[in-house]
C-alpha cells in the first residue's frame, strides 16, 4: 500500500464523519438512552473505516456503513450488558442490509433532538457549549478543553456532569414544538454563537468557526423559515470572510481599517447576503449580520455605510441584546 | 417522573403584575390533571426547628440551618413525563413571578 491511497481513505473518513458522526450519535441516544455508549461506537465506527477501508477500498455509502457499524457495536454492547430485549429489537431494525439510512424522516429529527437537548436551558452556558462540541461536531475532549483553557480532566467532568443531569433532571430527547420552539431557539442559537466566537486555538484563531457554521447550515435545513438562524448564518458567514486578513505575518490582530479587503473570502460574502435576503424582520441576529454586511460590501473604510450601521445598532439597543446571551 | 417543587421568595420578585395566576386554579388544574400528587405551605421559618446528632448526643435548635433571605414556603410533590413538562407547571404557578420554584427530581431507590 502507497502512501496516496491512504491519504485518499483518511479524507474519505474525514468526509463521511463530518456528516455521519452526528446521525449515528444521536440516532443511537433515541435509541438507548446512553450518551456515552453512542459516542463510542460512533468513534469505533470511525476507527474500523480506517482499518478497513484502505483494503477493502471506500463503500458506496460510507454513512451508511458507518451507522451499521456504529448499530453493530451498540448491539454487542448492550447484549453483554444483558439489557431488556425492547431496546435489542429496536436497535435490530433497520437490518445490515439497509443500503441508506439517511432519507429516512426519523434520523433527520434525531439530529435536531440531540441539539436541543445539548442546548436545554437546565444545562449550564459551557456546558451546553461542550456537551453541543462533543456530542454533535464529535470534537475530541481534549481539543475543546484545550480551545477553553481549562484541563482535559475538567472538562471531561464537565462532559459528565451535563449528560448525568440530562438523564436525573429527566431533560427530554426531543425537538420542542408551538410556542415552546420559539421560546427555546434563541438559547440553542446562543450557543452556536459562543461556539463561534468564544474558542481559541494556540494560534489565537477561532477554534470552532468552521462547526458553528456548519451547525448552523444544518438548523436552517432542518427548521426551515427561521429568520434568526438564516441570519445567524449569515452573521458567521460575514465575520468568518475575514478569517485571513485579521492578522498580520507576525500573528498581530488587524483593525478593519487596516486589513487588506482584497483577502476577503468573496463567495463566503456573496453566499451570506443571499441568506440575510431571507429574512426581512429586525431580529438580533438579523440586526449584528446587517452591520456585518454593510462592513463586508465596502470597498474601504470610508465608503462605509456608517448611518445604515447607526440605524441597525439603535435598533439593537432598543430589542434589549442582553436578554437573548443568558 | 416525579419532581419535589420547592416554592420559595426572593430578593427580586417580578414587578410585572398583569394576568397574575391564580394559586386555587393552579392547585385545581394540576391535581385534576394528576401532575401534582400533593403539595403545601410551610408555616414561617420561626416556627422550624433543627435535628442534629453528633457524637451521639441530640441537637436541637431554633431555626432553619442557614439564616438566608429567601426561604421555602412551600412545596408541591409533581408526577411529570420530563422536565420540560415540570417547568411548564412551575412557570404557572404565581410563585414564579412573586419568588422562584425549584425542581429536584426523586431518586427511586427501587430502581
Amino acid at each position: 500500500m502507497t502512501d496516496a491511497p491512504a491519504a485518499a481513505t483518511a479524507d474519505a473518513v474525514a468526509a463521511a464523519s463530518t456528516d455521519a458522526y452526528a446521525r449515528i450519535v444521536a440516532a443511537l441516544i433515541r435509541i438507548t438512552g446512553d450518551w456515552t455508549l453512542a459516542e463510542d461506537c460512533a468513534q469505533e465506527a470511525l476507527t474500523l473505516a480506517l482499518q478497513r477501508w484502505p483494503q477493502e477500498g471506500v463503500p458506496g455509502n460510507p454513512g451508511g456503513w458507518l451507522m451499521t457499524v456504529a448499530r453493530n457495536r451498540a448491539i454487542d454492547v448492550l447484549r453483554r450488558a444483558s439489557v431488556e430485549r425492547r431496546k435489542l429489537a429496536e436497535l435490530a431494525v433497520p437490518a445490515l442490509a439497509d443500503p441508506d439510512p439517511t432519507p429516512a424522516e426519523e434520523v433527520v429529527d434525531d439530529r435536531l433532538r440531540l441539539i436541543f437537548t445539548c442546548c436545554h436551558p437546565a444545562l449550564s452556558l459551557e456546558a451546553r457549549v461542550a456537551l453541543t462540541l462533543r456530542t454533535i461536531c464529535g470534537v475530541a475532549t481534549a481539543d475543546i478543553a484545550r480551545a477553553f483553557l481549562v484541563s482535559e480532566s475538567t472538562m471531561t467532568r464537565r462532559l459528565t456532569r451535563a449528560k448525568t443531569k440530562i438523564a436525573d433532571a429527566g431533560i427530554p430527547y426531543r425537538v420542542p414544538t408551538g410556542p415552546a420552539l420559539a421560546e427555546r431557539l434563541p438559547g440553542v442559537l446562543a450557543v452556536l454563537y459562543l461556539l463561534f466566537t468564544h474558542g481559541y486555538n494556540a494560534d489565537g484563531r477561532p477554534a470552532f468557526a468552521d462547526e458553528a457554521i456548519r451547525l448552523a447550515r444544518l438548523l436552517r435545513q432542518l427548521i426551515p423559515g427561521q429568520g434568526e438562524v438564516s441570519a445567524l448564518l449569515a452573521l458567521f458567514l460575514f465575520q468568518h470572510s475575514r478569517r485571513d486578513a485579521r492578522r498580520d505575518r507576525r500573528g498581530n490582530l488587524l483593525p478593519l481599517d487596516k486589513q487588506d479587503r482584497l483577502r476577503w473570502d468573496r463567495a463566503a460574502i456573496t453566499e451570506g447576503l443571499h441568506i440575510l435576503a431571507e429574512t426581512p424582520e429586525d431580529g438580533p441576529y438579523a440586526l449584528q449580520a446587517r452591520i456585518a454586511a454593510c462592513h463586508a460590501t465596502a470597498a474601504s473604510v470610508d465608503a462605509t455605510d456608517w448611518p445604515a450601521i447607526a440605524a441597525c445598532y439603535d435598533k439593537l439597543a432598543r430589542i434589549h441584546p442582553h436578554r437573548w446571551s443568558s | 417522573m416525579k419532581y419535589m417543587m420547592f416554592v420559595c421568595t426572593d430578593t427580586e420578585p417580578d414587578t410585572d403584575k398583569a394576568d397574575e395566576p391564580d394559586i386555587d386554579v393552579w392547585v385545581s388544574e394540576n391535581d385534576t390533571r394528576g401532575r401534582r400528587l400533593e403539595g403545601s405551605a410551610l408555616a414561617s421559618t420561626s416556627a422550624a426547628t433543627t435535628v442534629r446528632v453528633r457524637n451521639g448526643r441530640l441537637l436541637v435548635s431554633d431555626g432553619p440551618f442557614a439564616e438566608t433571605k429567601e426561604v421555602i414556603v412551600g412545596y408541591d410533590l409533581l408526577e411529570c413525563a420530563d422536565l420540560d413538562e415540570a417547568i411548564e407547571v412551575a412557570r404557572a404557578h404565581p410563585m414564579a413571578r412573586a419568588g422562584r420554584l425549584e425542581l429536584r427530581p426523586l431518586i427511586d431507590l427501587n430502581d
